[in-house]
């Protein structure tokens, strides 16, 4: 008898392998399999589309399918639920165009444009009666993807809708509910009225800006009452109501869900959402737009002068596909097997991968500034944090350069203002001791950082010295602040760990190096970020801290310096203001640049409050990092710099063009 | 035998309720105050605010919450996640239970099988060179670092090589025009392999006693051929035929995972079963049966490896707990969104009544699992019984 026939163990393993092949090999063919399909329409439990249908009987649309990776389910295709509770970055790239509205912004140049408008609507009227109004013309002929038009009852049915539902989050960015008079008033909308069909009046019960209106209101979300009035009875329902069939503003709907797994959008044949060109310039864009279905529109708006380039909007493929993977290694492993075109993720690749695409061929790379900062918070409402020559000290210390080349191997980028360096015209100079300071070596920023304490009423028993070089200060001894007092000890410095964010982290153990370099005694401690969230933005713990490092993604309209240091969002009160600061000549300039109708006028005020900010140093802004990021040659896209990247938009779907 | 079973129930009872409770208090304990996270957003609702706090007992002292939320739990109300709001953490969990069975069911037989058989060649075969290296191998495999390893496989056969996918648990083009969701499938293929399962330990069954090796095999090889014509059949005719095509995408899928998993686990039944049945090839009865002239295999496989098998099953029961919480670390590195998936993601996303359903849920079966294995152990060791009866 054969070792073979002896053994149990062959027979076994032969049974799992008959087992496995049952299953396997007993797949047939693609032809077998779309026959099977459909001959058992009665088993369809999926969502069908009303796209998927209309493509069968035109098949017109673009071929091809745009790949792209994503790390995390949508948590909903409910536009209401994603801008009222499921906010994450994820979702918000599943939604189709749901919505619309009356103004947009065309990319990459962040220039306003209109959107449903007939025009640019920037001058307010003052009804006499405390509140403002903009009455803007909508352009006729525009068309839900069900065939309904696009009229003011929309707006006027979504800004009914959030404020008689109570809807949260984005929905009260982008709708503010005005209320109240006097010491109570709330600013905000207090009215949409449709004044016919196509003419829309838009109330607020004071005279907004920028922010407030061009870049808040008149881009809010708008969804169709024909679809959306059936379920707006109350929140719950509204959260939870089927979406997959919901009518659309854009070329593509929603084909295939598979939770867990991956996602499609299919293009539309009969959509009106195609076509036209963009010009864009430094500071303006042209529209040319007339494909035969839609309203034509031909504008300019911004500064159109100068050199632009134009791109055509597609869409250019059939399908866009969005890959679940669990984690970047397994997503850029898929990239770069080419399973996928792109790979969507809010941070960028991270640099070591980056370096590793390079070397693959038919990979394409893009390296964008990114639309934020990261950034050290002094608590202004304790000492230390609260003297103003501390904060300045420890600014001049910090050798954020030495960090950045020397550490951290140009992994980050310097920022000294709350600006982005891409927002050129935003920019403010740097002044203050950041400028003083900038260039210095170590000796210099330690003997200057104790000039600055001395010169603020600071005084030592001995100021230490520092011997130049790589070597470390000799720290002050007896300090004490001005008056005399006693500086507190065992200060923590708040910092996501190496895990999270190593950039944070390093800086977090330099400055507090620094800081005790300087005689203070302060610790670097790596913290969890969601600690560290829960515990700067809890009213309760206001005054529990004394410095932390977060960072901030931003917006397309800046007006975070506001929104940061304004007394009126002061942390203790639920608002973004951590530091605490509390400065009327700032608050005054925060609420000229709300009000500001132009951009020009905005720009000036906001150069204004970071010349405050660069004096008062309420944050040490650390840095920013590029966003890197990379797609397969099999694809292009019409620009690729672009503020955020290209993830920040969502791979463009629209806009790409298959090359393969 | 009754009053042992009772007395483990009773335990059982009593260890599941220290269970909800100490997990209550974990939660509670986690940095950030995780509870009270959803309430710190001062533009909740009033009607959210109210129902969240009633719900979880928010503004009661800490034993009341403690006791409403046992009260909740045989409710079955886990309130709603924060995540997917307004889905309940119970459905999140039946979307997401199918795939994890599927796999890591597959998984642990295959490596407790694997484990067995390896570890019972590596007795039987003590001092053999073949011996060295499979023991070698094993402790190799026991004691790699499996997220590195499990990258490496996926690596090298699913980039460098290409034979398998580099995660997911389909390929999306192929279901562009489903007419059904993929638990739909999953489901079908767990019916089927429990039924197959259920057809071959019943072939077992009866094969076990027949005394010729030769009909022995014979008769269960015809039952495997049984098996796969039967198969075939099913999955050529009515409902199976139009969700065989993915079926077999999922089972492709399924390869890598099954592979990498089992190198890793099959080590540790294998080590086990080559030290207990090394002792039990000391045993008397051992030489009484060599001296009888019976065949080293019948030896070996009647003999020694029944009795060896003792707490190697005993292992085994314990392991079925990863079916359910589904190997974290596998789940997330071969992107195979299952329990596993769910309950990392909804501690990242401090989606507290998920997290927490699927913990409990996780528990449950552990708690199951484990009297299971006690009164198995029971049944088959008649000591344990007897000491039990006093």
């Amino acid at each position: 008898m054969s070792r073979f026939k002896e053994s149990r163990f062959w027979r076994l393993t032969l049974l799992f392998t008959v087992f496995a092949l049952v299953v396997v090999a007993c797949g047939g063919s693609d032809t077998a399999e779309e026959e099977v399909v459909e001959e058992a329409p009665a088993e369809t439990a999926a969502p069908a589309t009303t796209a998927a249908a209309a493509e069968e009987a035109a098949p017109s649309g673009p071929d091809g399918v745009f790949k792209m990776a994503v790390f995390s389910d949508p948590a909903t295709q409910n536009f209401w639920n994603y801008l009222d509770t499921e906010t994450d970055v994820w979702t918000g790239w599943a939604m189709t165009g749901q919505s619309t509205s009356l103004y947009s912004v065309s990319m990459p140049n962040y220039q306003l444009v209109t959107n449903m408008a007939a025009e640019l609507v920037e001058a307010s009227t003052d009804n006499g009666d405390g509140t403002w109004s903009y009455t803007v013309p909508i352009t006729e002929g525009y068309m839900w993807s069900d065939g309904t038009p696009v009229t003011a009852n929309d707006w006027v049915f979504t800004y009914n809708t959030v404020k008689a539902l109570e809807l949260q989050n984005n929905w009260m960015n982008s709708w503010p509910m005005g209320s109240g008079e006097g010491d109570e008033k709330v600013q905000g909308v207090v009215g949409v009225v449709a004044d016919n069909d196509y003419s829309v009046t838009i109330s607020f019960n004071y005279d907004p800006g920028l922010s407030a209106w061009q870049f808040g209101t008149a881009a809010a979300p708008v969804l169709p009452e024909s679809y959306w009035g059936q379920y707006a009875t109350d929140r719950e329902t509204l959260l939870a109501a089927p979406a997959e069939n919901a009518p659309v503003a854009s070329a593509f709907v929603y084909d295939k869900i598979e939770q867990g797994a991956f996602y499609t959008w299919a293009y539309d044949p009969n959509t009106m959402y195609f076509g036209g060109d963009t010009t864009i310039y430094e500071a303006g864009t042209t529209i040319s737009w007339d494909n035969g279905v839609a309203p034509a529109v031909n504008e300019s708006f911004g500064d159109t002068s100068g050199e632009g380039f134009t791109y055509t909007s597609g869409p250019y493929v059939g399908t866009v596909e969005f890959t679940l993977y669990g984690d970047q290694d397994a997503a850029y492993l898929a990239f770069q097997n080419g399973e996928v075109d792109f790979v969507l993720n809010p941070l960028g690749v991270k640099r070591n991968v980056y370096d590793q695409l390079a070397r693959i061929p038919g990979v394409e790379l893009v390296s964008n500034a990114s639309n934020g900062m990261r950034y050290m918070a002094f608590n202004m409402r304790i000492f230390p944090g609260s003297d103003k020559a501390f904060r300045q000290a420890v600014s001049c210390i910090s050798d954020k350069e030495f960090v950045i080349n020397n550490i951290l191997q140009g992994v980050a980028v310097n920022m000294d203002g709350q600006m982005p360096e891409a927002l050129t015209a935003w920019v403010a100079p740097v002044t203050g001791v950041l400028a003083d300071c900038d260039g210095m070596s170590s000796d210099e920023r330690f003997n200057k950082s104790v000039e600055i304490l001395q010169a603020g009423g600071w005084t030592a028993s001995d100021w230490g010295s520092h011997a130049g070089g790589g070597e470390r200060a000799v720290a002050p001894t007896g300090l004490k602040g001005p008056g005399g007092t006693a500086v507190p000890t065992d200060m923590l410095l708040y910092a996501p760990g190496p895990g999270y964010d190593p950039i944070r982290s390093t800086f977090s153990l330099f400055i507090a190096d620094w800081m005790q370099q300087l005689g203070f005694d302060v610790i670097a401690r790596p913290t969890g970020f969601g600690v560290i969230v829960d515990k700067v933005f809890a009213p309760d713990l206001c005054k529990d801290w004394y410095f932390y490092m977060l960072g901030w993604g931003l917006g397309t309209f800046p007006d975070h310096p506001e929104a940061f240091f304004h007394s009126k969002n002061d942390s203790c009160e639920g608002g973004y203001n951590t530091p605490g600061f509390d400065n009327a000549e700032f608050d005054a300039l925060a609420d000229q640049f709300k009000g500001a109708k132009t951009i020009s006028d905005a720009q000036s005020i906001s150069k204004q409050m970071e010349a405050i900010l660069f004096e008062e140093l309420p944050y040490l802004v650390l840095v920013t990092t590029p966003v890197l990021e990379a797609y397969r040659d099999t694809i292009s896209f019409p620009f690729t710099d672009v503020l955020d990247g290209l993830s920040d938009s969502g791979g463009y779907p629209t806009l790409v063009k298959r090359t393969d | 035998m009754t009053k042992y079973i009772i007395n483990r129930f009773l335990q059982l009872v009593l260890v599941f309720f220290v269970f909800l409770v100490s997990s209550y208090l974990l939660f509670n304990a986690m940095p950030g105050d995780a509870f009270t996270s959803l309430l710190l957003n001062p533009q909740l609702p009033p009607d959210a605010y109210e129902k969240t706090i009633a719900l979880y007992g928010l503004d009661r002292p800490l034993s009341e919450r403690v006791i409403k939320y046992v009260q909740n739990f045989f409710k079955g109300d886990f309130g709603f996640s924060y995540r997917y709001y307004p889905k309940s953490p119970i459905e999140l969990i039946a979307e997401r239970l199918p795939r994890t069975l599927m796999l890591f069911a597959l998984v642990n037989i295959i490596s407790f099988y694997t484990g067995f058989l390896v570890g019972k060649i590596l007795a039987w075969r003590r001092g053999s060179k073949s011996e060295t290296w499979l023991t070698l191998a094993s402790v190799l495999s026991y004691t790699v670092f499996y997220p590195w390893f499990a990258l490496l496989m996926l690596w090298f056969f699913g980039y460098k090589m290409g034979w398998f996918p580099i995660g997911k648990f389909l390929y999306p083009e192929k279901w562009y025009d489903a007419p059904f969701d993929s638990d739909v499938v999953f489901m079908m293929m767990i019916k089927f392999t429990v039924v197959v399962s259920i057809i071959q330990f019943i072939a077992y069954l009866f094969t076990r006693n027949i005394e010729s090796l030769s009909l022995r095999r014979n008769a269960r090889l015809l039952s495997l051929v049984l098996i796969f014509i039967g198969s075939y059949f099913y999955w050529n005719t009515g409902d199976a035929l139009i969700k065989k095509p993915y079926a077999a995408d999922i089972s492709f899928h399924m390869i890598l995972p099954t592979i990498v998993v089992t190198i890793v686990a099959f080590a540790g039944t294998a080590l086990l079963t080559r030290t207990t049945m090394m002792e039990v090839l000391k045993e008397d009865y051992i030489q009484t049966a060599r001296a009888k002239g019976l065949s080293q295999k019948r030896i070996r496989d009647r003999h020694a490896a029944r009795t060896a098998l003792l707490p190697v099953v005993t292992s085994f029961i314990f392991t079925i707990v990863t079916i359910i919480d589904g190997s974290v670390l596998t789940e997330q590195i071969f992107s195979w969104p299952g329990m596993g998936q769910l309950l990392l993601q909804a501690v990242l996303n401090e989606d507290i009544p998920v997290a927490m359903a699927a913990f409990s849920f996780v528990g449950i079966f552990a708690l199951v699992a484990h009297f299971v294995a006690d009164i198995s152990y029971a049944y088959l060791d008649p000591r344990i019984r007897i000491k039990s009866q006093g």
